[in-house]
C-alpha cells in the first residue's frame, strides 16, 4: 500500500479578521412576517414588493428543504439574522466609506481592482451596498450599473418589475421563496443594445455580522448584441455560528449578446451557501459561466441556464476545492429548449482533509431542440482517503437530433508525473503542487488574471508541507 | 462509352463553389491520377462523385456506365460499381469488420452468402494485405491505427469488387512496408477484372507498381492540366508551380 | 394493487428529473411458475435465506416481495464443484414470481441463465429475484434474456455479495416487453474481486426500460467494468443508472460504467445517469456516455459501400444485440439467441 500523505488545511487569514457592528440596525433572529414587514419598510419597498415578500414567506412556509443534498441541519433559521444594516448610507467614492469598512474591502484588495482593472464596482457589506459607482465612460454608453433598491424607484422600475424572480420563481425552491421574502442588496445591471462593456464590473459581497444572512439579489439585462463581463467576489470572516447566504442572481442575455459571469466564492467555513443562479439565453447569445468554490461550510451551488433561442450557447467552467469540514455540493443544469443550441461543460473538485465534493449535473435536450449538441468532462482528484468525491450526473434527451457527450474520471495525482516532475530537479512537494495547479489550469486561465494568481496562491498554500 | 464521364460539373460547400467546370473520363480497365497542391480541393471530388452530404451539385453532369449519379444516395452509386477509399474512414461501433463487409457484399450482389464461407474469401484476401485474422472481429475501424484503417479500406475494395475505384490519399501517412501493401493490393484489383481506377495522392510510391493511364493537376478547384504518366516524374522534379501560376 | 419505488440510485439527485427511482403499481396476487429450474451439475437445496443481501431493486421492493412471497427457492453449490441453471419463465394469463437464493460455496462455479418468455396473448407480470453469496474464489455467470410480448411487464432483480476474488460475468439482453425493470447490485466486499456487465437493448413502440445498476467496491484491488448499448425508436422510454461506489479501503479498485445509445425516433426518450462515488484516494474510475443520432458522417461511410439508411439501421440494431451471443456462456442458448435474432452462422 502507498504511503499516504495528508495536506494542511488553507491558511484563510487573509479573509478571516472582522470588525463589530455595534450600532449597526438589525431585526430580530427567525423569521415572521413581522420581520418581512420590518425590512420592506426599512427598504421602502413598492407595494407590490411587500405583497411578493409576504407571498414568498408563505411559499417558504411551504416548501421542504432538500431531501438529496449535504445536511443543512446545522442551520436553523430561527437563530439566523436575515437583516443587518451598517451604519451608512451608498457612497460613490471610498473616502465616504466608514473606516473599519472601508479597510475591510482595501484588505480584499477592491479599491485597487477597481482603479487598475474595472469598469464598475459595487461592494456589499452585511444587507446593505455601501459603494457603487462605475465609471464614466462606461455610463456614457448607457450602461446602468446601481444598487436594485434604488433602482425600484427610477427609471427602470417597470423593468425590475417585468423580470424579478421571473427566472428563478420563489416557488422554485425553499431558498428562493426565503430570499424573496428577505433579499436585499445586490445590483442591477443593464447594457443597452450592441453596447460592449470593454472591461468587467465587479460586485463584492462581505458578511461581516455573526449568525446573519446575505440575501443579495442581482439582476443583470443585456440587450441584443451587448456584450458584459461581471465578476462576483465572495468573502466573510468565521464565526462559530452558522451563517447563510442565499443570494438570487438572474441572468437575461438578449439576442446575441454574450455575458460572462465568474465567481471567486471564499465564505468562511460556517457558511451554508444556498445560491440560486439563473440565465435565459435568447437567439444566438452567449451564457459563459466561470466558478470556482472554495469556501463555505456546505454549498448547494447550480449555475443554471435555460438556452430559450435558436443557437444560443452555454459554456460552464468550474472547480470546486472541499478540505477539511466542508460538503460543497456544486455543478449546473443545462435546459436545451430549441433548436440548434449548444452546452461545454468542463468541471474540476478536489477533495482533501476530509473534504467531500460532489459535481451534479443535469443536461436536458427537450423534445423541440433539434440539433442540438452539448459536451460534458469533469474530472475529480483525491488528495488523500479520508475524503469524498461523488459525480452524479443525469442526461434527459427527448429528441434523436441530438449529440450528447459525458466522460468523467476520479483519480489521484499520478505517481508517474510526479516522478518526471522529480528526476528533472523539483522537490516531491513543488512537483505536486504544480500538478494540482496543472489540473486547475483550465479553470484557472478563464479567470481574470488577479483571481487567477489569487487561486494559484490557494493551491499553493494548500500544498504547503503536503509531504509527511 | 467512358466508365465514368463528368461533364462541367460545379460543386460548392455552404454556398461557396470550390470546383469549378470539371471535365475527366475515365474509361474501363484504365488507372489515372490525380494529383495537385494542397487546398486544391482533390478530396472534394472524390467525396462529390461519391455522393457526400457535405457537398452540393450546382452544375454539370456524372454518368457512371452512362447513368446519371447526381441525385442518386451514396448506397444506391455504390451498387452501380462505385467505390471510394475513405482519407479518414469512420469508426463504427458495434459493427465487425467481417459482419460489415458480408452485409455490404450482400446488399450490393442481392445475393446471400454463408458467414463461414465469405470469411474464408476474406481471410484468403487478408493474407494480401498483410493483416491479421482477428481483424474481422473487431468493431469497425474502431481503434484502428491509420495504416490499419487504410487496409481495411483495401480489403472492403477487394471484397466488394466494384468497377471504379476511388483512392482518396489512401497512401497518406502510411510507412513504406505499408504503402507497398496498399499497393499491391491495389494491383490485385486491377487485375481481377474489367477494372478502373481514379488516385487521389500526392506521392508517387503507390503509384510504383501500377501502370497510370492519365495524370490529371487540380488546382484551385479547376482541372488545370492532364498528361500521361511521364507527368509524375516531371511533378516530382519540378512540383506544382507550373501549374499554378 | 400496491404502489412501490424500484430502482432507486444510491446517490439522490433533483427529484424533478425523475430518476431518483421509479414507481411501480403491482398487483399481490402471482402464482409460482410452471416450470422447474433446469439443473445440471452440483446443486443442492438448502434452507439458507440470504436476506442480508439487497438486490437492485432497492430496500422497498425487496421488503415488498418478503412479504408477497416468503418461500425462496434454496440452493448450494458446494465447494470446488459446478453447476448450472436454466430458469425459463413463461408468462401466460397470470403472473408469475420466482425468487432464488444461491450460496455459491468457495470455488465453485455457477451460471445462471435465465429466459424470461410468455405465450402470445400474455400481458402478465413476470417477477424475478436472484440473491446469491458468492464465496471466494467463486465464479458467477449470470445472463438474463428478456423477451416477453409487447405487453408483459418485466421486473428483475439482482444482488450478489462477493467475497475475495470472485469473478462474475453478467449479460442482460433486452429483446422485449412493456415494462421492463432490471440492474444488479454488485458488493465487491472482498479483495480482487472482479465484475464484468454487458447490457444490450433495444426499445421500441411504448416500451419502457428502467435499469438500474450499482457497485459498492469494498476490497482493495476489485474491478468493474460496466457496457451498455442500446438503441430506442417510437415512443419508447429508457433510464440507465450505473453507480459505481468506492468505499475507504477499496485502494487500488478501478471502475468504469460506459453507455452508447443511439437514438432513432424523436419521440424516444433517454435518461442516462452514470455515478461515480469515491471515497478512496488510490482508484480509477470513469464513466463516459455517447447519445445521439446516427451521424450523417457514419451514415455516408456506410451507404457508401452499398447500404441504404434503413439497413443500416437495421445492422446496427442487430449488431448491437448480436455482439453479447459469444459472451453467454450456454451453447444451446447462444443456438436460440442465433435463431431469435435471425443471425445465420
Amino acid at each position: 500500500m502507498t504511503e499516504k500523505t495528508y495536506v494542511d488545511d488553507i491558511n484563510r487569514s487573509l479573509y478571516d479578521f472582522r470588525y463589530d457592528e455595534d450600532g449597526y440596525y438589525k431585526v430580530d433572529e427567525g423569521l415572521t412576517p413581522e420581520i418581512v414587514l420590518q425590512i420592506s419598510a426599512e427598504k421602502n419597498d413598492p407595494e407590490w414588493m411587500r405583497d411578493f415578500r409576504l407571498h414568498s414567506l408563505e411559499c417558504y412556509r411551504h416548501l421542504q428543504v432538500p431531501d438529496w443534498g449535504p445536511d443543512i441541519s446545522g442551520l436553523n433559521m430561527d437563530e439566523i439574522v436575515t437583516y443587518v444594516r451598517p451604519k451608512t448610507g451608498i457612497s460613490a467614492k471610498w473616502s465616504d466609506v466608514p473606516d473599519e469598512i472601508k479597510d475591510t474591502f482595501e484588505r480584499l484588495g477592491i479599491p485597487q481592482a477597481e482603479r487598475e482593472s474595472l469598469a464598475g464596482v459595487g461592494a456589499q457589506y452585511d444587507s446593505e451596498l455601501v459603494y457603487h459607482n462605475v465609471r464614466e465612460e462606461v455610463a456614457a454608453q448607457g450602461v446602468i450599473y446601481t444598487d436594485l433598491e434604488s433602482a425600484l424607484h427610477g427609471p427602470y422600475a417597470d423593468m425590475i418589475r417585468e423580470h424579478f424572480m421571473h427566472l428563478v420563481p420563489v416557488t422554485d425552491h425553499k431558498f428562493a421563496a426565503l430570499h424573496g421574502a428577505v433579499w436585499s442588496g445586490g445590483s442591477f445591471v443593464y447594457v443597452p443594445k450592441n453596447v460592449r462593456v470593454e472591461i468587467p464590473l465587479q460586485s463584492y459581497f462581505r458578511l461581516n455580522a455573526p449568525g446573519a444572512g446575505q440575501f443579495e439579489h442581482t439582476l443583470i439585462i443585456l440587450d441584443e448584441g451587448a456584450d458584459l463581463h461581471f465578476i462576483e467576489g465572495c468573502s466573510a470572516p468565521k464565526y462559530n455560528v452558522a451563517n447563510l447566504h442565499a443570494g438570487c442572481v438572474e441572468l437575461y442575455v438578449g439576442r446575441h449578446a454574450k455575458l460572462r459571469y465568474s465567481t471567486i466564492e471564499n465564505w468562511s467555513k460556517n457558511m451554508y451557501n444556498l445560491n440560486t443562479k439563473r440565465a435565459l439565453v435568447e437567439e444566438g447569445g452567449t451564457m459563459e459561466w466561470v466558478s470556482g468554490s472554495f469556501g463555505s461550510h456546505v454549498s448547494y451551488l447550480y449555475p443554471t441556464t435555460i438556452l430559450r433561442g435558436e443557437n444560443a450557447h452555454m459554456t460552464y467552467t468550474g472547480i470546486t476545492f472541499a478540505g477539511a469540514d466542508q460538503n460543497l455540493d456544486t455543478g449546473m443544469k443545462v435546459i436545451h429548449a430549441t433548436k440548434n443550441t449548444s452546452s461545454i461543460i468542463n468541471a474540476k473538485s478536489i477533495s482533501k482533509s476530509g473534504g467531500i465534493s460532489t459535481y451534479r449535473s443535469a443536461v436536458v435536450i427537450q423534445p423541440n431542440a433539434a440539433g442540438s449538441r452539448s459536451t460534458a468532462n469533469c474530472e475529480s482528484l483525491m488528495l488523500d482517503d479520508r475524503s469524498q468525491s461523488d459525480t452524479i450526473p443525469v442526461m434527459d434527451i427527448r429528441t434523436s437530433d441530438a449529440d450528447v457527450g459525458h466522460e468523467a474520471k476520479i483519480g489521484r495525482i499520478s505517481d508517474e508525473a510526479v516522478f518526471y516532475l522529480m528526476s528533472r530537479g523539483l522537490s516531491e512537494e513543488e512537483a505536486r503542487t504544480m500538478v494540482v495547479s496543472g489540473f486547475a489550469e483550465s479553470v484557472s486561465k478563464e479567470l481574470p488574471l488577479e483571481y487567477a494568481v489569487e487561486m494559484n496562491n490557494l493551491i499553493r498554500l494548500e500544498m504547503k508541507g503536503s509531504i509527511g | 462509352m467512358p466508365l465514368l464521364s463528368i461533364n462541367d460539373l460545379c460543386v460548392s460547400i455552404d454556398e461557396t463553389e470550390i470546383l469549378h467546370h470539371i471535365n475527366l473520363d475515365i474509361e474501363p480497365n484504365q488507372i489515372h491520377v490525380l494529383m495537385g497542391p494542397n487546398g486544391a480541393c482533390k478530396s472534394t471530388l472524390g467525396n462529390a462523385i461519391m455522393g457526400s452530404p457535405a457537398y452540393t451539385i450546382t452544375q454539370g453532369s456524372m454518368l457512371l456506365n452512362g447513368q446519371e449519379l447526381r441525385n442518386l444516395p451514396p448506397d444506391s452509386r455504390a451498387k452501380l460499381g462505385l467505390f471510394l477509399s475513405f482519407q479518414n474512414p469512420v469508426e463504427v461501433p458495434g459493427i465487425s469488420l467481417s459482419n460489415f463487409i458480408r452485409s455490404a457484399f450482400e446488399q450490393r450482389t442481392g445475393e446471400h452468402i454463408r458467414l463461414w464461407t465469405f470469411r474464408k474469401q476474406l481471410k484468403a484476401l487478408l493474407g494480401i494485405l498483410d493483416m491479421d485474422e482477428s481483424y474481422l472481429d473487431r468493431d469497425l475501424n474502431v481503434g484502428f491505427s491509420g495504416g490499419e484503417k487504410k487496409k481495411a479500406e483495401i480489403l472492403q475494395l477487394l471484397a466488394l469488387n466494384p468497377s471504379l475505384a476511388i483512392l482518396d490519399e489512401t497512401d497518406s501517412g502510411l510507412d513504406v512496408d505499408a504503402v507497398r501493401t496498399v499497393s499491391s493490393g491495389l494491383a490485385k484489383y486491377m487485375e481481377t477484372g474489367s477494372h478502373s481506377a481514379l488516385i487521389i495522392t500526392h506521392s508517387t510510391r503507390i503509384l510504383e507498381s501500377l501502370h497510370v493511364d492519365k495524370v490529371h493537376i487540380l488546382a484551385g478547384g479547376r482541372l488545370v492540366h492532364e498528361g500521361d504518366a511521364s507527368l509524375i516524374d516531371e511533378i516530382n522534379a519540378t512540383g506544382f508551380e507550373r501549374f499554378t501560376a | 394493487m400496491q404502489e412501490l419505488s424500484i430502482n432507486p440510485i444510491p446517490s439522490p439527485t433533483w427529484n424533478r428529473l425523475n430518476v431518483n427511482s421509479s414507481p411501480i403499481r403491482i398487483s399481490d396476487t402471482f402464482c409460482l411458475p410452471d416450470r422447474a429450474i433446469c439443473v445440471e451439475g452440483s446443486l443442492l437445496p438448502s434452507r439458507e435465506k440470504l436476506n442480508t443481501i439487497s438486490t437492485s431493486g432497492g430496500t422497498s421492493f425487496d421488503t415488498w416481495l418478503e412479504t408477497i412471497s416468503p418461500a425462496a427457492e434454496s440452493f448450494t453449490v458446494p465447494a470446488g464443484s459446478s453447476a448450472l441453471l436454466r430458469d425459463d419463465l413463461v408468462a401466460d394469463a397470470s403472473s408469475i414470481i420466482r425468487r432464488v437464493d444461491i450460496h455459491a460455496m468457495p470455488g465453485s462455479r455457477v451460471t445462471i441463465i435465465v429466459r424470461q418468455l410468455a405465450e402470445e396473448r400474455s400481458d402478465a407480470d413476470i417477477i424475478q429475484s436472484y440473491r446469491i453469496q458468492a464465496d471466494s474464489g467463486s465464479e458467477i455467470q449470470f445472463v438474463q434474456i428478456a423477451d416477453g410480448t409487447p405487453r408483459n411487464r418485466i421486473i428483475t432483480a439482482l444482488g450478489i455479495q462477493a467475497e475475495e476474488n470472485v469473478g462474475i460475468h453478467a449479460i442482460q439482453l433486452i429483446l422485449q416487453g412493456s415494462d421492463i425493470y432490471t440492474g444488479g447490485r454488485i458488493e465487491l466486499a472482498g479483495p480482487s474481486s472482479r465484475l464484468s456487465c454487458k447490457i444490450a437493448y433495444q426499445c421500441d413502440e411504448d416500451q419502457l426500460l428502467d435499469i438500474n445498476w450499482s457497485v459498492p467496491h469494498r476490497g482493495e484491488k476489485t474491478e468493474s467494468q460496466i457496457t451498455a448499448s442500446g438503441i430506442l425508436r417510437g415512443r419508447s422510454r429508457k433510464t440507465f443508472r450505473g453507480t459505481i461506489d468506492f468505499r475507504r479501503s477499496s485502494t487500488g479498485a478501478s471502475g468504469n460504467v460506459s453507455e452508447d445509445v443511439l437514438l432513432l425516433s424523436d419521440d424516444a426518450q433517454n435518461q442516462t445517469v452514470p455515478v461515480i462515488l469515491c471515497q478512496e484516494e488510490d482508484v480509477a474510475g470513469s464513466h463516459g456516455a455517447s447519445i445521439g443520432r446516427l451521424s450523417e458522417e457514419m451514415l455516408y461511410y456506410m451507404q457508401s459501400r452499398g447500404l441504404s439508411e434503413s439497413e443500416i439501421i437495421q445492422i446496427l440494431s442487430r449488431s448491437r444485440l448480436a455482439s453479447v451471443i459469444p459472451l453467454v456462456p450456454d451453447e444451446p442458448t447462444r443456438a436460440w439467441l442465433t435463431q431469435r435474432l435471425a443471425i445465420d452462422a
